[in-house]
């Protein structure tokens, strides 16, 4: 029932925007004023608010300085004269997700700072939740946020419900309309330009994110059940409108920039991103990140870990070779050689297992699975 | 009504097979999943199908609190948890008969990292378990949807192609010290039943 | 599980949880008030000491309206007024019970987070196992109100000097069928089927010291009204009913 509720409603909101000025006409609005605690708003601000309390205690919530300083310098930056009203949170969770609440707080998850290749593409997510933000879009989204407290209370009892539940409940899995992703797309680029940054890096997001999908045979475009795009369905119709008006666009693009501000919990997010066990997926932007990267040995240890864990027909060559190449940078996680003994004892080579893991061990003598891996060397043939 | 209520009354009402949800265990000796045998000091309560997703799960202080799970020679194929209603293609938490030590320890992190929640290994050693060599693996993990910090300890061990484990989870604070000595000696009694 | 028996044990689930719906709705002044008085007290514990300080934890309401078209919105305003009616209501009791009630301040909060998330983790276990449908009861407790969090609680004692924390949690809708389904649901989770509105809800008071729970109350009820100071006393009498007197 709220489905056909709420495609109803997206045909009303359609109405109106078609009467809205397109990007080029557009302005941004005044700052919000909070609204009155006795209306629909003031009742999803307050809601929110209390969220944000929960959010900024949360021991999910990232705290990397450097990287938290500049999610909020450049979504500041963007926001121009909003810039007081909007709060960024960054959380460690795997997946790909970014979103504005009404109140002006928004949330961005590890998942998607790792698909980030530079500053402009990450200027483009939050410049495109601003977006949503100016044109209170998360206002209509957030209806059903009401239900969240008594609902999620109930179910985090139990707990019985993953991630997309949680996001349902939240409001943020019902995505935009057509129209309202149309319209941040397209005051994203605006506020881009204005900022500085090559508008060009946006639609790669989501051929980015496009390309990633089409990697899990199990996985359909738009579908709900793909966390991906639970709170940002893309469209190649979407991709190539992005392309085509941000076309002859220059500026900052910040691939390095990006990496270094990345570089110290790039690890830590990457470990994260293999236990979602989704990897095709993982597979499929480890691709894309070693071809940026080809000679960081970091990354060719985890696309190698990613194969060997997933194990399917052509994948242990492949990863050994990348685990081998890892292995000659002296600065190769500690992971590396643990990975190439495992590979080496599956292929009937003990003394290269046990010369991976004689490694493994002198750098890393107090690593958490030591004594595994020392059990390991000893059942050695 | 909307999505999530219309999810949340299904899940709810699928949540029941008969009346009493939780059974009593009495302390002495108990054999759980038809082949594990164990000594527990302590009566423990167990929950039944429903809300143990299938795996045999005592507790003390009842629902998302403290767990002491148990799997009783699981065979080849056989998924550690079930796979939720959740993004298709994510891998199953399927045991594999010629899966080792590491390989199991990668499957229960999987498990616990369900959903956004994080788990950190803290340490993993050998021990004795189920009578012979096997695993003991403590972490430390996030839970996504209330963030409460749990910590958890693991035994396991693979015996001709099955799985025989048992994992205790608490919270962090006061649950998981008071609770991890009984574990302890449960874990320490287990054996297979012959 | 194929359909029909899903439907069989949803039918199941429904009668049990039906059954033991009758303690939740009244809270008549007889023995029965009595047996359930006891059910909220830990064992060993009656009352309160002459000089007790009560540590107010940041109060957990949140107010709903369902409008016409049958969506539930969050109100401002009213969960405001809940939240001051709910305040003026304890103080207006430590005055009558002469216990000082000190609250904790919102910046303190966050430090306690940890505290508070585990507290109500395990509120939910005691309402659902302690206070639910008898079919979820855990049997080691033998009926009995029988959490503590040890020495976990301390931090705020010492913060505050207080000997309890007192922890409320309130979620109340005004309206209508729409959310009646809703309720179902977690009624079937909590044991508590409604017909109409409903007043969902707890207070626990916590020995900050021993981490003892050593009251509990459970409201689950379908009228009230926290809105108004006068109705919403009555539902504070509610949700504190049973509260420890002081000797």
């Amino acid at each position: 029932m709220k489905r056909r509720h709420w495609l109803q409603w997206g045909c009303v909101q359609c109405a109106c925007l078609a009467g809205m000025a397109r990007a080029q006409g557009w302005t941004m609005p005044p700052r919000f004023a909070r609204p009155d605690a006795a209306s629909e708003e003031g009742g999803l601000w307050a809601l929110m608010d209390r969220e944000e309390a929960r959010l900024r205690r949360s021991p999910l919530r990232m705290r990397d300085e450097a990287l938290t300083r500049y999610l909020s310098d450049t979504a500041c930056a963007l926001a121009a004269e909003h810039c007081a009203d909007v709060r960024v949170y960054a959380l460690r969770t795997p997946y790909f997700n970014a979103n504005m609440a009404p109140n002006g707080m928004m949330q961005v998850w590890s998942g998607l700072l790792l698909r980030m290749e530079n500053e402009a593409q990450m200027a483009a997510i939050l410049a495109h939740e601003i977006g949503h933000f100016l044109q209170r879009h998360s206002l209509e989204k957030l209806r059903d946020v009401k239900a969240r407290s008594a609902v999620a209370t109930a179910l985090s009892v139990f707990g019985v419900y993953g991630l997309v539940g949680q996001l349902l409940v939240l409001g943020s899995a019902f995505p935009f309309s057509r129209d309202q992703e149309r319209e941040a797309d397209a005051i994203s680029l605006v506020l881009m330009r204005k900022t500085g940054f090559d508008t060009r890096e946006a639609p790669k997001v989501w051929a980015n994110l496009l390309a990633e999908l089409a990697a899990n045979p199990a996985t359909s475009e738009n579908s709900l059940d793909n966390i991906l795009f639970a709170t940002h369905p893309s469209s190649e119709e979407r991709r190539r409108t992005l392309e085509r008006e941000a076309a002859g666009g220059s500026g900052v693009v910040g691939a390095e920039a990006w990496r270094q501000r990345l570089a110290p919990v790039r690890g830590m997010l990457l470990e994260d991103e293999l236990k979602r066990g989704r990897l095709d997926e993982s597979l499929a932007l480890l691709d894309r990140l070693v071809a940026a990267e080809p000679q960081s040995a970091e990354l060719l240890y985890f696309r190698g870990e990613a194969r060997r864990q997933r194990a399917a027909d052509g994948d242990l060559p492949l990863a050994l070779k990348d685990l081998q190449t890892a292995a000659s940078d002296p600065q190769a996680p500690a992971g590396t050689w643990r990975a190439i003994g495992y590979l080496e004892r599956q292929r009937q080579q003990p003394a290269a297992a046990r010369a991976a893991w004689q490694r493994y061990l002198e750098i890393a003598p107090d690593a958490a699975d030591a004594a595994l891996v020392r059990q390991s060397m000893e059942e050695l043939p | 009504m909307n999505i999530p209520r219309r999810a949340l009354l299904l899940g709810a009402l699928l949540l029941a097979a008969g009346c009493a949800q939780v059974s009593k265990v009495a302390s002495g000796q108990v054999t759980v999943g038809g082949r594990i045998v164990v000594d527990a000091d302590k009566d423990w309560n167990q929950f039944e199908q429903t809300l143990s997703d299938g795996t045999p799960t005592w507790t003390k202080e009842g629902i998302a609190v403290d767990e002491l799970k148990f799997y009783a020679g699981l065979k080849d194929g056989t998924l550690i948890a079930p796979t939720p209603s959740e993004p298709k293609g994510q891998a199953p938490l399927a045991f594999k008969a010629g899966m080792q030590a590491a390989d199991v320890v990668a499957l229960f992190e999987r498990r616990y990292s369900r959903g956004g929640s994080t788990f950190t290994l803290e340490k993993v050693m050998p021990v004795t378990f189920v009578g012979g060599s096997g695993y003991r693996f403590e972490f430390s993990s996030i839970r996504k949807v209330d963030d409460l910090r749990l910590r958890g300890v693991g035994w396991f061990a693979v015996r001709n192609g099955e799985l025989w484990a048992i994992t205790y989870t608490a919270p962090r604070l006061a649950f998981f010290p008071a609770g991890i000595a009984e574990a302890e000696s449960i874990a320490r009694s287990a054996r297979i039943k012959s | 599980m194929n359909p029909i028996r899903r439907l069989r044990s949803a039918g199941v689930l429904l009668l049990c949880a039906a059954l033991a719906v009758a303690p939740a709705w009244s809270q008549p002044r007889t023995p029965a008030a009595a047996a359930t008085q006891s059910k909220q007290l830990a064992p060993g514990f009656s009352h309160l000491q002459l000089g007790d300080k009560l540590l107010l934890m940041p109060i957990d309401v949140e107010l709903y309206s369902v409008s016409a078209g049958g969506i539930d919105e969050p109100r401002a305003d009213w969960t405001a007024k809940a939240h001051a009616n709910l305040l003026q209501a304890i103080q207006e009791r430590k005055r009558a019970a002469r216990v000082d009630v000190v609250e904790l301040s919102p910046d303190k909060a966050d430090d306690f987070a940890e505290q508070s998330g585990l507290h109500a983790a395990v509120a939910q276990a005691i309402a659902l196992h302690h206070f639910g449908d008898p079919m979820w009861a855990l049997p080691t407790k033998a009926g009995r109100l029988d959490w503590s969090f040890g020495d976990a609680m301390r931090p705020l004692r010492e913060a505050s000097g207080a000997r309890y924390g007192l922890f409320v949690w309130v979620r109340d809708s005004y309206a209508s069928p729409e959310r009646v389904a809703m309720q179902i649901a977690i009624g079937a989770l909590t044991g508590i089927v409604l017909a109409g509105g409903a007043q969902l809800g707890y207070a626990s008071l916590v020995d900050l010291d021993t981490g003892q729970v050593v009251w509990f109350n459970r409201l689950a009820r379908a009228y009230g009204d926290l809105r108004e100071p006068q109705p919403a006393r009555e539902s504070v009498d509610a949700l504190l009913q049973g509260f420890p007197g002081v000797k």
